[in-house]
């Protein structure tokens, strides 16, 4: 019952609201076309509640131009045109407009009836076509012809008197008691012109004309006997009478010259006519906009359930395809254009008749001004509205719809058929491997270029036999340039996101060669390199854990033997210190004295060893502190050989220096690099054949400084990996002096320090070589 | 002369007995502590001139120990550590101690080091005052110009004449690093040619006289790669 009841006021709330917006727009239409054409403001909106035709403006100007061709027609100068019926142009004398407008019917008449357009005129109107200086003779024939023309018209009486005399009327058997005020019966308006002054009487009321006595333009008459528009000689002698029917039938009357014919009507009926018909459409839209209004507060009571109706419509329409919301779209804008066609298309002619030298370019401007001025384009819709109102109606609700929809289904708007093909597409696109995609991108693109330059060609023949014209061949045209366009769009867009993949995928590995494990950043779930990029990640994680493991198992070890040398070290601080006050003892037999030596040695060395572990169990892991500078490579070497002249000059070895005088500069820690010189040149004189010589050089080779240790090995060499390997020495038996690791210092304090450290054996020759690069002497 | 009480404070028995032996050769009185705690005892009852302190021990540390002690006296105090490591010297020094010796350390080392402070404390108290005129003060070198003579630890050195002209220039510029070639120039007069070995002869020479511990030398340095020079020391305590 409940729900039942919801429904139909949903419903009832909807088609309130229809009605009421539908009623509103009808009758505010239809309003503003009718106030639009007749001027927002001026004579507008009086005009179309005005009841009297009388007291329009159009009337008045019928009135005022009459009075001024009468008065002409009296007194014989140029008068205005003559039109009676559609046409009329106040003023005394003829502007150039009105000119060419009557040259341009003339020539229309004329061509109908097969005459000279000049003759025409001639003997319709007793005027030359050429307007030329016309004889006294020559106006007289013209207002006797106009006279002829209008004489009929019975909505207006007139009698026009020059001199006493009376020249023209049409007031045959008419009389009624002027000093009465009583005018004939159906005849309300009475104007008189006696030559100075105007006095209108109008339902036996005398109307005030002149006011102050000064012409400040309309709504004032514009007749003579203002101050400042005053009678001259000729009209003084003129006396006009005019008699206006309250009420006025329709009156036609044709001429006929040689074949052709004039038609004129009563200007006075359609006055009245016009103003009868303003108030049915006023009666009508403000009937209509009453209606609405009640409508529109009803549906102000059902707000609430209206909107619920707008979702629940939005929820409908949501389901349509956006191929059928595309078809409304194309009939909304078609029906508009369409509308606006056919009322624009009578203006161009319209322009293209005005233009005048026929030129389509010079009519197309001046219809673009017509119709795109804002005024233009009101008065146009106006027209259209007036004409189909129903129209406007249909166009306004789909509008609606459509807008509803849109900002209902906000996300899936465009919805239909062919977007989930397109979807399907892209994601069967997905599965396949990257090479598949690109090779089919390719060969897509051309089968496409190969269906386009063919569907061309097809139009080219089509449109050349002359089976298609051209408008359709153009159509054609733009519609598979859009396709074709439309795929190649799609095609390139593909194939720079995967290139954009790749340079993205490429910055990743080049982040992962570089060691930096850290960034963990994915391509897109829709990207095509998105598997490689994950296994890449995936890559790094594993790296990361590796190295991380890596720096903590060696810390450890450092820690160890830090740890471990501290231990070792107390110990051996006695055994040192204990082994000297042996060293003191006098009085001892010569063995204990020799066991005393040697314990003292090993102590020593063992002291050696430990800081020597130490030393490059730091260095291996990287945490040796380096104190970097420039030095000379050169005086490095020669301040250690000198420091090392007593140890050289002790042993059996010769050491021959070859470093050059000038100075060799490179970047490193002096203190660690003596060290290094030091054990190999220790090294040299401790494994070098007896009497044989040792060579310390220096070199410099591109960009490189190259020192050289090179010495003759007292015992055979063997393989040249081990070297470095800690604790291994010349002989096997490690009896002698030193920890094994001297070349292993050697090794990993020049790598600390940035160097190269190689060694090489040829035969008996045992070579060590340390690089640094050269830096620019400054 | 009257005995200067030294104080040893070690975990490690052992130790503090050979330090014993090693200093009551050299004619001081040793006490002996084997914990933080035991020494700042020790320290408060007895007139103790110096004192030898190890880090790692129980109770109370040795670098805590010294920042006590330091709090009431103002005598030397030499650090021992089996860390050999230059940040543990670092903090050692700047906990308050004068020195630091590393285990196991060389016996005429250590010796020579307990004399040189206690020289320098009690003998020449004044060594904050402001040098006198023609004095090179630089830790525990003077170089008096006057007499051109160079004190270490206020005994004169007997120096060669090139080493007393080698001396005069580097005192004279402490901190600064000379080049072979330069030193030859300024000291013999004349051009050099291969300098190196000469100048480091007389260099090692002069270090065997001045240095506690020639092997690792303290005041004149060989900058390698670059020159020579005698380090600037800090303001002495």
């Amino acid at each position: 019952m409940d729900t039942k009841l919801k429904k139909w006021k949903l419903i009832v709330s909807c088609t309130v609201f229809f009605f009421g917006v539908s009623l509103l727009l009808t009758g505010g239409a239809a309003l503003i076309s009718q106030l639009i054409p007749a001027g927002w403001f001026g004579d507008g909106i009086r005009g179309i509640v005005e009841e009297d035709y009388q007291n329009t403006g159009d009337f008045r100007n019928y009135i005022e131009s009459r009075l001024a061709d009468f008065i002409a027609m009296a007194t014989g100068g140029e008068r205005g045109t003559w039109f009676d019926g559609h046409y009329y142009f106040g003023g005394y004398s003829e502007d150039a407009f009105s000119e060419t407008l009557m040259q341009g019917i003339a020539e229309e008449a004329a061509d109908a009836v097969g005459t000279d357009s000049s003759d025409f005129l001639q003997e319709q109107y007793g005027r030359s076509g050429d307007g030329g200086e016309k004889t006294k003779e020559q106006r007289e024939a013209e207002a006797k012809a106009y006279h002829e023309t209008i004489r009929g018209d019975k909505n207006l009486y007139y009698r026009i008197i020059c001199d006493g005399r009376e020249l023209y009327s049409n007031m045959e058997g008419i009389t009624w008691d002027k000093s009465s005020g009583n005018l004939p019966e159906g005849y309300n308006f009475l104007l008189t012109f006696d030559g100075e002054k105007v006095c209108i009487t109008k339902d036996g009321e005398e109307q005030d004309i002149y006011g102050d006595g000064y012409y400040r333009g309309s709504p004032q008459w514009y007749v003579p006997g203002y101050r400042n528009f005053m009678t001259d000689e000729d009209m003084k002698k003129v006396q006009i009478t005019m008699l206006a029917a309250g009420e006025p039938v329709y009156y036609s009357s044709v001429r006929y010259g040689k074949g052709g014919y004039v038609s004129t009507e009563s200007r006075l009926y359609r006055i009245a006519e016009w103003v009868t018909y303003r108030r049915g459409i006023l009666g009508q839209s403000v009937a209509c906009l009453l209606a609405g209004a009640v409508f529109a507060a009803a549906g102000f009571f059902f707000r609430r359930e209206r909107k619920e109706a707008a979702v629940k419509i939005g929820q409908f329409t949501g389901k349509i395809w956006f191929e059928g919301k595309l078809l409304v779209i194309i009939f909304l804008a078609a029906g508009l254009s369409g509308a606006m066609r056919s009322s624009y298309f009578s203006e161009l002619q319209e322009a293209y008749a005005s233009a005048g030298d026929g030129s389509w370019l010079g009519a197309a401007e001046m219809w673009a001004e017509a119709v795109f001025s804002p005024s233009g384009f009101l008065y146009n819709f106006s027209d259209v509205v007036a004409e189909n109102p129903a129209g406007l109606i249909i166009f306004f609700w789909l509008t609606c719809l459509l807008v509803n929809d849109i900002c209902k289904n906000r996300g899936h708007f465009f919805d239909g058929p062919l977007r989930r093909a397109v979807r399907m597409a892209r994601t069967a696109e997905l599965k396949q491997p990257f090479a598949v995609q690109t090779v089919r991108r390719f060969v897509c693109m051309a089968i496409v270029s190969i269906v386009f330059v063919l569907a061309a060609l097809l139009l080219a023949f089509l449109a050349f036999e002359g089976i298609t014209n051209t408008m359709e061949t153009i159509l054609a045209f733009f519609f598979s340039l859009t396709v074709f366009l439309g795929i190649y769009y799609r095609c390139i867009s593909g194939a720079r996101r995967q290139a954009e993949e790749i340079d993205l995928l490429a910055g990743q590995i080049a982040a992962v060669r570089s060691g930096d494990c850290l960034e963990k950043e994915c391509l897109p779930e829709d990207s095509s390199l998105r598997q490689l990029s994950e296994d890449l990640a995936e890559i790094r994680q594993g790296m990361q854990t590796a190295v991380g493991e890596q720096i903590k198992s060696e810390r450890m070890k450092v820690e160890l033997v830090a740890n471990v040398s501290h231990d070792i070290r107390t110990p051996l601080t006695s055994i040192i210190s204990y082994v000297q006050f042996l060293k003191q003892e006098e009085g001892l037999p010569e063995h204990v004295m020799d066991y005393i030596r040697i314990l003292d040695e090993k102590s020593q060395r063992l002291n050696s060893m430990v800081q020597d572990v130490f030393a490059v169990s730091k260095a291996a892991s990287g945490q040796l502190p380096v104190e970097m500078e420039e030095l000379d490579f050169g005086k490095l070497l020669r301040q250690t050989l000198a420091d090392m002249e007593e140890q050289i000059r002790q042993s059996t070895v010769t050491v021959k220096a070859q470093i050059p005088e000038h100075a060799v500069l490179i970047f490193a820690d002096g203190g660690r690099m003596y060290r290094v010189f030091q054990n190999l040149i220790q090294n040299a004189l401790k494994y070098s054949l007896e009497g044989s010589r040792v060579f310390v050089t220096l070199k410099e080779e591109g960009g490189s400084a190259l020192a050289g240790v090179k010495n003759t090995s007292r015992q055979e060499l063997y393989a040249v990996g081990e070297f470095t390997d800690r604790f291994v020495r010349g002989d096997e038996s490690r009896t002698d002096g030193g920890s094994g690791l001297g070349l292993s210092i050697a090794k990993s304090f020049t790598e600390a320090c940035g160097g190269t450290f190689a060694i090489e054996t040829n035969a008996d020759l045992f070579m060590v070589t340390v690089g640094f690069r050269i830096r620019e002497q400054r | 002369m009257k005995q200067e009480h030294i104080l040893v404070v070690d975990d490690d028995r052992e130790i503090v007995k050979a330090i014993a032996i090693l200093l009551e050769q050299e004619g001081y009185q040793v006490l002996k502590a084997y914990d933080g705690m035991q020494a700042l005892d020790l320290l408060a009852s007895n007139p103790v001139r110096l004192v030898l302190i190890d880090v790692m021990m129980p109770k109370l540390d040795g670098l805590s120990a010294v920042m006590k002690i330091r709090e009431r006296q103002n005598i030397p105090i030499i650090v021992l550590s089996a860390k050999s490591e230059e940040t543990d010297k670092v903090l050692g020094l700047s906990m308050g101690a004068d020195d630091y010796v590393a285990k196991p350390y060389n016996p005429r080392e250590l010796a020579a080091r307990v004399k040189s402070h206690l020289r320098r404390y009690t003998s020449l108290g004044d060594i904050n005052a402001s040098p006198a005129a023609g004095e090179l003060r630089n830790g525990r070198l003077v170089y008096r110009t006057q007499e051109r003579v160079l004190y270490a630890d206020g005994e004169p050195v007997r120096l060669t004449a090139t080493e007393t002209k080698i001396i005069e220039l580097l005192m004279r510029n402490p901190g600064r690093i000379f080049p072979a070639e330069e030193i030859y120039r300024r000291v013999w007069e004349e051009e050099a040619f291969a300098p190196e070995n000469t100048v480091m002869v007389h260099i090692r020479r002069i270090r065997e006289k001045i240095e506690l511990n020639p092997k690792e030398p303290e005041y004149l340095k060989v900058v390698w790669g670059i020159g020579y020079k005698i380090e600037k020391m800090e303001i002495d305590r």
